[in-house]
């Protein structure tokens, strides 16, 4: 992925070239993390940033205002991810494999990062082992409302219209996932 | 005692919990203790998530510039190989030009003629000027003193016909030649 998108340095609606110079270096780490956390993918994930920078330049007259330029980005982001894995059928592949190999990868990152003591290490690794595999049961779309939620740490209203969905919506994927971490938690 | 459900749990998650389910997780320990594990694991999983995803950020960002740097000696490479291809073509063009004859002795005065051999000469021809040389009565480089004195003995003959008088005279002219 580029540092920067290259942008024509004039623009007739929305920002200027510079502003939107701005507003990928301000944005792209997010972008990038949601579209990672969504398909657990490097290259895809750098793809589709530049991809969701680019739609988002060439949409930037129809950018209203009325939700912030992030919560408009990753929401292109977010739809972006959704046809990647519609098309790829990640999915499939996922359910076929058991899993990205990444996920047993984060659970040992976690046990060596965060040990100052060999006990708290191994509750800790548990527990991300646990909700992984909790996260792994929902569906893609409650999946991305947990990711938002609790990576990104969008408001359930900003969940809502980044998704294009109800508010209720929302909460029900959040009980969802809930139900499942506690589901996970019984599990021996 | 009803323990709290998905959805008051998840509301309490998501930082957007209510007065009532408060109080209940303040009352009961087991719910306490559930919420804080699940609490727990997420923040766990949130961290991972962030850490890994701006790992392999930085990773493709540092892909994205090696290659260039590859690629600037990659064509460094390409371009010296050009040059020295271009050099040894050269050469090559310079050895393969043809060139006039090299030029034939100048026969020298009555001396026979015998030709250097020739650098395309067959084997033949080479051994056929070797036995000539061999066979010569005068080595080639003596060639000239040869032809003086024969010169010399032919006047010195024809002079003792013609008389002494004239001897003198003839000799010098031999000298001259």
């Amino acid at each position: 992925m580029e540092d920067t998108l290259i942008v024509p340095v004039m623009s007739n609606a929305g920002w200027s070239a510079a502003e939107f110079d701005e507003i990928v270096r301000e944005h792209q780490a997010r972008i990038y993390r949601v579209l990672w956390c969504e398909l657990r993918d490097d290259e895809a994930a750098a793809t589709l940033t530049q991809d969701c920078f680019l739609k988002a330049y060439r949409a930037r007259a129809e950018f209203r205002g009325d939700a912030s330029v992030s919560t408009w980005l990753v929401r292109i982001a977010v739809n972006l991810a959704r046809d990647y894995q519609r098309n790829r059928r990640q999915g499939f592949w996922k359910r076929m494999l058991g899993g990205s190999p990444r996920e047993a990868e984060l659970a040992t990152e976690m046990a060596v990062d965060n040990t100052p003591r060999a006990d708290r290490a191994l509750l800790a690794r548990e527990q991300l082992q646990r909700t992984m595999e909790a996260v792994k049961t929902l569906s893609p779309q409650q999946q991305t409302v947990f990711h938002l939620r609790f990576i990104e740490e969008l408001s359930i209203e900003e969940i809502a219209e980044t998704m294009g969905v109800q508010i209720g919506t929302v909460k029900s994927h959040l009980s969802r996932a809930v139900h499942a971490l506690r589901q996970q938690r019984k599990q021996p | 005692m009803n323990h709290l459900t998905d959805e008051q749990l998840a509301e309490w998650l998501a930082g957007e919990t209510s007065r009532e389910t408060q109080a209940h997780l303040n009352g009961c320990a087991q719910c306490q203790a559930e919420a804080r594990q699940l609490k727990n694991g997420i923040s766990h999983y949130t961290m991972a998530m962030r850490r890994r995803s701006a790992q392999a950020q930085q990773a493709h960002l540092d892909g994205t510039i090696a290659p260039r740097k590859a690629l600037v000696l990659h064509r460094l490479r390409w371009a010296g190989a050009g040059v020295l291809a271009l050099v040894l073509a050269a050469q090559t063009a310079w050895l393969m030009k043809p060139r006039p004859a090299p030029m034939a002795p100048r026969p020298i005065a009555s001396a026979p003629v015998n030709p250097q051999p020739a650098a395309a000469m067959s084997d033949d021809e080479l051994l056929e000027a070797v036995n000539n040389d061999l066979s010569r009565d005068v080595p080639l480089a003596l060639a000239p003193v040869s032809a003086i004195t024969t010169a010399r003995n032919q006047i010195a003959a024809a002079s003792a016909i013609a008389g002494q008088g004239s001897n003198q005279q003839i000799e010098n002219e031999g000298e001259d030649k």
